[in-house]
């Protein structure tokens, strides 16, 4: 695939001069049509610049830049997911954002159609950064090009999670684009898996970005496989990689600010939310030391910047998350602990709560304020349990609506008995999607089927 | 100028029409010199909103009446259908028509004109001089005063001010005649302005229009720190005016004129000119100051932008009698156009006390952007006219544009028209009473040009922050598009043209019909493609635009001392989109599509196709069960209507009395057959819990039934806020008295006029229930009113001394 098709050269002025009308005139006189209308845009950046090592490099910086705003950087599917599952109360007065909360999702909803536009960026730009590394700079590390396969893997098994099947795979081939077809879920979650598989492959070092990049593809190889309900394979996909880790993204006022803080702590659009829609965890309420919290402008809120004392459409209460406190916190989107949390679930799988239950209070341990769980008693008590501890050791990272679609699918739950369910909190009741809708403008997509969701099921 | 004539001769840029100013010139003779000063008073005499509460009875201290704006003690009308409350009161507050609250006051604007013209008759000038300043209507209301008083707060003059503008035009033209062949003219212009803005429109919740609009349904509403917000959202302006927005612009405009007559029967001409505007846009927050929490440690905005348009127009024209009955007229000419922009931007955030320059900032961000385009374009013409009657013309006009795709070279641009004095003939009935009558008809081609970068495929640079800080990154924007071309239409006209009765009435009647083919269509991509462009040029389709243009000038009394005459001028336009090829619909947004046999732009949603009180408990309700439910919404999106006016009609009356030394004149303006989304309802009942649908039982049941739909059924359709824009509005009535030339003696003065007039008096008559169904928030594809502010009214007295 190439974006890159032979371009007409263009000119290129070492000098901005300002021709006075009388002089155009003459100019005209003696250049040629093409020579009078040829102009050159300092803006652009023409594809044929970045046909070089340098350049291939700059274009997967830039994918790593698209996957900063695919997660932490910009309202993505990590938001945007734990606010239609039970992370998340809506605060504001947009209707879209209502509807993802009340989980009525429209095929016209803005901000879905935002994220999913944000996510396919990413993963086309770590596309076209393979391709020019390959091909301009052979002497690349490994690891850089399978931070590239991470950023897909990472991307297509985040969306899969979210969206119902019929997701859409278009991409573009020497400058035209060559539009995909509605694709089945299982079929995504594959994708990624060989994704997955294609970075680890390209990882044959032990250089610190060589194990940081493997470990994140440990981790989401995993997470694929637990979607795939295959737990045992998910636990050896993930051994090796320690509690410690952590792929960050990183934030500032000059790239992209923390969203949850942005969004969260400063704007009073999201609020963390308490048993919402009945079903919901005590997020806000547990005084779990992984997820702390502030009311806004009480004391300890003041003293991270979060001092408006209600949401932006004025109500209360107002929870504040401490996880990131600032514009400049970097997020951890994967995390070695998560490697014991799939490990613990296919103990639980494979019948062995004993096991599971030592490799939940191992991982508690390393938190301090955290007290040892006790066997829940029954089957079902165990899996409620193994989630809550993904859900707080996890929360707002983007795996909550992929864990509750799951219980429904893996372990036959009812969608009103995981969801948020009954009076929502604005007026009105919670809906029954358990999943986004592929947005309308998908359907500008000339390839038969493509923006229709093929099934809605979780 | 419009229609064929104007792409001929201004080609491409002019498809939509050309308005050609033409300034005044100097007269041979003595100095005359002109004064004038104009003295206004401004006020804003809108109806905006007034903002309801329902007030539930309960028994606990969380549901008890009380007045405060926590959101528990509420009772809205769908909570009393659903028994969940039940409402003790219903109040209602509009902080606009409180002298205590409202922002809004009297304003002052003056305005002071000099003008000298004179020369010879090889030289004469004609220079222009103009002060003009005006206050903003927005003023620190006095619940305000009285807590800054009391804390020993205060604004600063600006700031107090918020709104304003300072502007200064200077014009000169030279006209000199170089020989009786040769004719030069020179003209220079300058303007400088200062526009200060209050942060008024949805800019944010910080803005006083969110904070007008969202305000509760009572008066005495607090802060979380306990302060009275008098009805004010959640913001009061002693924070909302400390921030200043302001724009300087300065202009430099400068032309060439040379005319050179060699012959009887040739004509050249060369004209050049350059435009040049340096604009500032600033905007500032100081270190404590604002109402947003983040705003409050200080930035600044500091964008610089230069705009240079650099014309040269050339042509010639040969007249020739070809016989005795037949003139001729051949033209030709080019012209080279070319638009520069460039643009620095800065930003600084994190300002220490004191500071109010970028450098000061604890972080600061720079950007620029830039962006060129030049056409060149040609033209040849040829005119007869026959006996002075019949009138053809025919032309061709090429066009090449920078902005055109790669593959797409040059457009050509043909006009035929013809026009026949008709009354003329001998053929035609011989009547007193009319004057002329004129058939015309033209047919033309014309087009739109893309944008500077719509057919070029581009990276574009990005930062990408990593542990070890920030790094440059590129990333791809859009596809581009190498078959873009300009597009095309073409246009056929019909009309005529009389007068009759003495001149005393004077009509035209025209019927265009345009087709727009190749139509420059910003298609929507799918987000699979992963552009970061969400849409692309591209020529798809074919739209159409017709109707019927009409001008009637009747001069129903003229006497020495008495005269009255009337003008109507009336449009209707059809927009269609006749096909999008094999593309299929076009989903702008979830109010907006295009559609095949629609107008583009039109408005669509899930339409609210009835409501019923089927209980009869004057409450209209959603409900799952169909039994209850009393609200039909279609299960699709449906049309809902056009999003321009489809039909205008201007009235201008004007009363000459005392020998024409006084004219009243007044302008009356209708608009209709199209729907404007009356967004700021809809964010009122939405989200901002304060319209009358909401908890009124008064209200009728269509305001509840809209209220209904967009807040709790799943469509959440907006429907019922896309309402008739139809208005009649009076524009300005104004009084002109020409005085006696011995009262104008008494100051010195040849002549002395004064006028008074009022411009923006009001809306008449509306079928929309916002504020102004004139005053939007967004573009005009898509004219929404959201928490924007309407026009002002401008009272004024001008006074016209000739010297």
């Amino acid at each position: 695939m190439s974006v890159f098709p032979s371009l007409r050269a263009r000119s290129r002025r070492s000098l901005r001069h300002r021709l006075t009308p009388l002089a155009a005139a003459l100019a005209l006189s003696a250049c040629s049509v093409t020579e009078v209308l040829e102009v050159t845009d300092p803006d652009l950046i023409n594809p044929s610049d970045v046909t070089s090592a340098a350049g291939a490099d700059a274009v997967r910086l830039g994918a790593l830049a698209r996957f900063n705003s695919a997660t932490s950087g910009d309202e993505s599917l990590l938001q945007l997911g734990g606010l239609f599952s039970d992370e998340w109360n809506n605060g504001d007065s947009f209707i879209a954002r209502q509807e993802i909360d009340q989980r009525t999702i429209t095929i016209e909803n803005s901000f879905v159609t935002a994220a999913d536009r944000v996510w396919h960026r990413a993963r086309i730009a770590s596309q076209q950064a393979l391709e020019l590394l390959r091909e301009y700079a052979p002497a690349a590390p490994g690891w850089q090009l399978a931070e590239m396969y991470l950023v897909q893997a990472y991307l297509e098994n985040l969306a899969a999670d979210h969206f119902c099947s019929g997701i859409v795979f278009s991409s573009i081939v020497n400058g035209a684009e060559v539009y995909g077809a509605a694709t089945p879920t299982a079929d995504v979650y594959a994708r990624a898996l060989a994704h997955a598989d294609s970075g680890l492959a390209l990882i044959t070092g032990t250089s610190a970005n060589d194990l940081r990049v493997r470990y994140a593809l440990q981790i989401v190889k995993g997470r694929i496989l637990l979607n795939q309900n295959n737990p045992s394979a998910a636990a050896s996909a993930v051994t090796g990689v320690p509690n410690s880790f952590q792929y960050l993204q990183f934030h500032s006022l000059t790239t992209t600010s923390n969203t949850y803080w942005n969004l969260g702590n400063i704007a009073g659009r999201y609020s963390v939310s308490v048993n919402e829609g009945t079903n919901g965890l005590d997020f806000a309420t547990a005084n779990d030391p992984r997820l702390p919290i502030c009311q806004g402008n009480d004391a300890v809120c003041r003293t991270i910047g979060a001092v408006r004392p209600n949401r932006d459409d004025l109500s209360t209460p107002f929870y504040v998350q401490r996880i990131w406190p600032a514009r400049e916190t970097s997020v951890a989107i994967l995390v070695g602990t998560e490697a014991r949390l799939i490990e613990a679930e296919a103990q639980l799988r494979a019948n062995q709560p004993a096991a599971a239950l030592a490799t939940l209070n191992a991982l508690r341990a390393t938190v301090p304020g955290l007290t040892p769980l006790t066997d829940a008693g029954s089957e079902a008590a165990r899996v409620s349990q193994l989630f809550r501890e993904r859900a707080f050791t996890l929360f707002g990272r983007g795996t909550r609506t992929g864990d509750l679609r799951r219980l429904i699918r893996q372990y036959n739950r009812a969608a009103n008995t995981v969801f948020p369910t009954g009076a929502w909190h604005k007026g009105g009741n919670y809906g029954t999607d358990v999943n986004f809708p592929i947005p309308f403008v998908e359907r500008n997509n000339p390839t038969g089927g493509a923006g229709t969701c093929l099934d809605r099921n979780p | 100028m419009r229609g064929p004539s104007a792409a001929t001769l201004y080609g491409t840029d002019a498809a939509n029409g050309v308005v050609v100013i033409t300034t005044k010139k100097g007269v041979a003779g003595r100095p005359q010199w002109t004064y004038y000063t104009e003295q206004s008073a401004v006020s804003d005499r809108n109806n905006y909103p007034t903002a309801y509460t329902g007030w539930r009875t309960g028994t606990t201290a969380a549901t008890r009446t009380t007045t405060t704006n926590a959101l528990a003690v509420f009772c809205t009308l769908s909570q009393v259908a659903a028994g969940t409350c039940v409402q003790d009161s219903v109040t209602s507050y509009n902080l606009t028509k409180d002298p205590d609250a409202t922002p809004f006051g009297t304003a002052y604007r003056y305005q002071h004109g000099l003008q000298v013209r004179g020369g010879s008759d090889a030289v004469r000038y004609f220079v222009h001089g103009e002060f003009e300043s005006e206050d903003g209507v927005t003023t620190v209301p006095a619940f305000e005063e009285r807590y800054m008083a009391a804390r020993a707060l205060s604004l600063t003059a600006r700031q107090r001010n918020p709104g304003g503008l300072t502007k200064i035009t200077t014009r000169a033209n030279l006209n000199i005649t170089l020989s009786p062949k040769a004719d030069l003219g020179i003209s220079a212009g300058y303007i400088s302005q200062d526009l200060n803005l209050p942060r008024s429109d949805d800019s944010g919740t910080p803005g006083i229009a969110a904070n007008i609009y969202g305000g509760p349904g009572f008066r005495n509403n607090t802060s979380a720190a306990g302060d009275t917000l008098f009805g004010w959202r959640e913001f009061t302006p002693r924070d909302i005016y400390q921030t200043e927005t302001t724009q300087l612009i300065e202009r430099f405009t400068t032309s060439l004129v040379g005319s050179w007559r060699p012959t009887s029967w040739l004509a050249g001409r060369l004209n050049t000119g350059v435009d040049f505007i340096s604009r500032t846009d600033e905007q500032i927050c100081r270190f404590a100051n604002c109402a947003a929490i983040i705003d409050r440690q200080g930035f600044k905005i500091d964008n610089r932008t230069t705009f240079f348009t650099y014309t040269v127009d050339a042509g010639a024209t040969a007249t020739r009698s070809l016989s005795s009955s037949i003139e001729s007229k051949t033209a030709v000419g080019f012209q080279f156009i070319r638009n520069t922009f460039d643009r620095n931007g800065s930003s600084g955030q994190g300002l220490p006390p004191g500071a109010v320059q970028i450098t000061a900032a604890a972080t600061r961000n720079a950007d620029e952007a830039s962006s060129e385009t030049r056409t060149l374009g040609a033209y040849v013409e040829q005119s007869l006219a026959f006996n002075d009657r019949l009138f053809l013309v025919g032309a061709v006009r090429s066009d090449r544009n920078s902005a055109f795709g790669a593959n797409f070279k040059t457009v050509f641009y043909p006009k035929l028209s013809a026009s026949y004095v008709i009354s003329d003939e001998g053929f035609f009935p011989d009547a007193s009473w009319i004057d002329q009558v004129r058939v015309r008809s033209a047919y033309g081609a014309s087009g739109v040009q893309p944008g500077t970068t719509d057919a070029v495929p581009f990276f574009s640079a990005t930062q990408f922050r990593g542990e070890s800080g920030d790094a440059p990154a590129v990333v791809y924007t859009t596809l581009g598009n190498r078959n873009l071309r300009p597009e095309r239409s073409t246009e056929f006209e019909v009309g005529i043209d009389g007068n009759f009765f003495g001149n005393r009435v004077v009509t035209e009647f025209t019927y265009y019909n345009k087709a727009s083919k190749d139509a420059l269509v910003s298609r929507i991509l799918p987000p699979s493609l992963g552009t970061g462009a969400t849409a692309r040029l591209e020529n798809v389709g074919e739209v159409q635009n017709r109707g019927i243009e009409a001008l009637i000038t009747l001069q129903l009394i003229k006497r020495e001392q008495l005269g009255f005459d009337l003008t109507f001028n009336g449009t209707t336009t059809r927009n269609r989109l006749v096909t999008l090829s094999e593309l299929p619909n076009i989903v702008l947004s979830s109010t907006q599509q295009h559609r095949t046999d629609y107008p583009l732009f039109g408005w669509w949603s899930r339409g609210l196709t009835s409501f019923e009180d089927k209980n009869g408990d004057g409450i209209i309700r959603y409900s799952t069960n169909a039994d209850l439910n009393e609200i039909t919404v279609t299960d699709t999106a449906v049309y809902l209507g056009a999003p321009l006016p489809t039909r205008e009609l201007v009235v201008t009356p004007g009363l000459d009395l005392f020998r024409n030394r006084v004219r009243i004149t007044a302008q009356l303006d209708y608009k209709g057959g199209h729907k404007v989304y009356n967004n700021t309802e809809r964010i009122r009942c939405a989200s901002r819990n304060n319209c009358q649908g909401l908890f009124d039982p008064n209200a009728s049941l269509f305001d509840q039934a809209r209220t209904v739909l967009v807040r709790e059924h799943p469509s959440r359709s907006v429907a019922g806020y896309i309402e008739d824009g139809d208005f009649l509005r009076l524009r300005e009535i104004s009084l002109t008295a020409t005085l006696p030339e011995r009262w104008a003696a008494i100051a010195r003065a040849r002549s002395l006029a004064v006028t008074a007039s009022v411009r923006n008096v009001g809306i008449l008559w509306t079928k929309y229930s916002g504020v102004d169904p004139e005053a939007f928030g967004t573009t005009v594809n898509a004219p929404s009113s959201f928490q924007a502010f309407a026009p002002p009214t401008y009272a004024s007295f001008r006074f016209t001394f000739g010297f």
